[in-house]
């Protein structure tokens, strides 16, 4: 094969990257799934969707 | 399952999604190394192709998304389209930055130099990524939520202007880039069999790395906006009772000191 090197650095950083960023959200998901509570966990489970939710709610001076 | 049961931001879904997503990744690998012949042109270089458009497509489909939910947000007001626009801009700067660099890359030994800055096609999506990037850190200065999420939805909106701008730039400039035309375009490819074969597995590959990624990316953003909402709630639910209990406290202070 011909410039292996820049064919193999090109797909290393693809898969490393995509692995590395993949790796990042599951750590990162976990962690904040801790920090919340169980029905507030998902979209689907805090009613949101049916609620049609939007940011709270400004308060009124 | 049941709330108490979720414990991260995966799911039946996303682990169906993640293992076609690996069993995807081999077989794409197999396709574009060793079951696929050289190019006659670009010879054993044409590999970094199956990775490189893949790369820029996922870019403009994921700023296409940004951009689409930001006008859904402006109309609906909806806090789903605001996060999925969010989450779609994080995973499109990821893209883009991979296809700039391995373009990069594959520029080195086809046109002899790793970047040129007269180049139309490299420099519009060098602009695209940092247009993202500037939109990313527009979401994240503190403000009024309603305000950030409008403000973030006008820029993923205007920024998303700069797509077809790059996707064009090559036919639009063609004097002023080293890039190709289009490989692939409706009425006809350069491309054919196995080489045509791994670039569309390719693109459905990415394409389905980035659903994985946005089903993880939205769960999170959704959790870190719980914790700012939730937080807020119990902040000042926990003031409220200590002005509460000062007030209480200071009334029975004052009938202590009217009794005596």
């Amino acid at each position: 094969m011909t410039h292996s090197g820049f064919i193999f650095a090109a797909w290393g950083i693809v898969l490393a990257v995509l692995v590395l960023y993949s790796v990042h959200l599951v750590l990162r998901g976990r962690s904040l799934t801790d920090a919340v509570e169980p029905e507030h966990r998902r979209w689907l489970d805090s009613g949101a969707e049916t609620k049609g939710l939007s940011h709270p709610p400004r308060e009124q001076p | 399952m049941s709330p108490a049961e979720v414990t991260s931001t995966g799911s039946r879904g996303t682990r169906v999604i993640g293992s076609i997503v690996l069993a995807g990744i081999v077989f794409h690998v197999l396709l574009s190394f060793v079951w696929s012949d050289p190019d006659a042109d670009q010879g054993d270089l044409v590999r970094i192709m199956y990775v490189h458009v893949p790369s820029a497509w996922l870019a403009y489909m994921a700023f296409t998304v940004t951009a689409f939910g930001g006008v859904m947000y402006l109309w609906k007001r909806s806090l789903w389209w605001d996060l999925v626009a969010g989450a779609s801009a994080e995973i499109g700067v990821v893209f883009c930055a991979l296809a700039l660099v391995t373009g990069s890359i594959w520029g080195r030994p086809t046109w002899g130099t790793y970047w040129e800055w007269t180049d139309v096609r490299i420099v519009t999506t060098l602009v695209l990524l940092l247009l993202y990037i500037g939109y990313l850190a527009v979401r994240r200065i503190p403000a009024d939520p309603h305000q950030r999420s409008r403000r973030a939805a006008v820029v993923g909106i205007i920024a998303a202007l700069n797509i077809p701008i790059v996707r064009f730039s090559v036919d639009w400039w063609a004097d002023r880039t080293l890039h190709q035309k289009a490989t692939v375009k409706l009425g006809g490819t350069e491309l054919d069999g196995l080489m045509l074969f791994a670039l569309f597995f390719g693109l459905i590959l990415f394409t389905l790395i980035y659903v994985w990624m946005m089903i993880h990316r939205f769960r999170i953003a959704w959790l870190d906006e719980q914790i700012d909402r939730h937080g807020l709630d119990a902040a000042i639910a926990e003031r409220l009772a200590e002005s509460t209990s000062d007030v209480t406290r200071a009334v029975g202070l004052t009938k202590t000191g009217a009794d005596l």
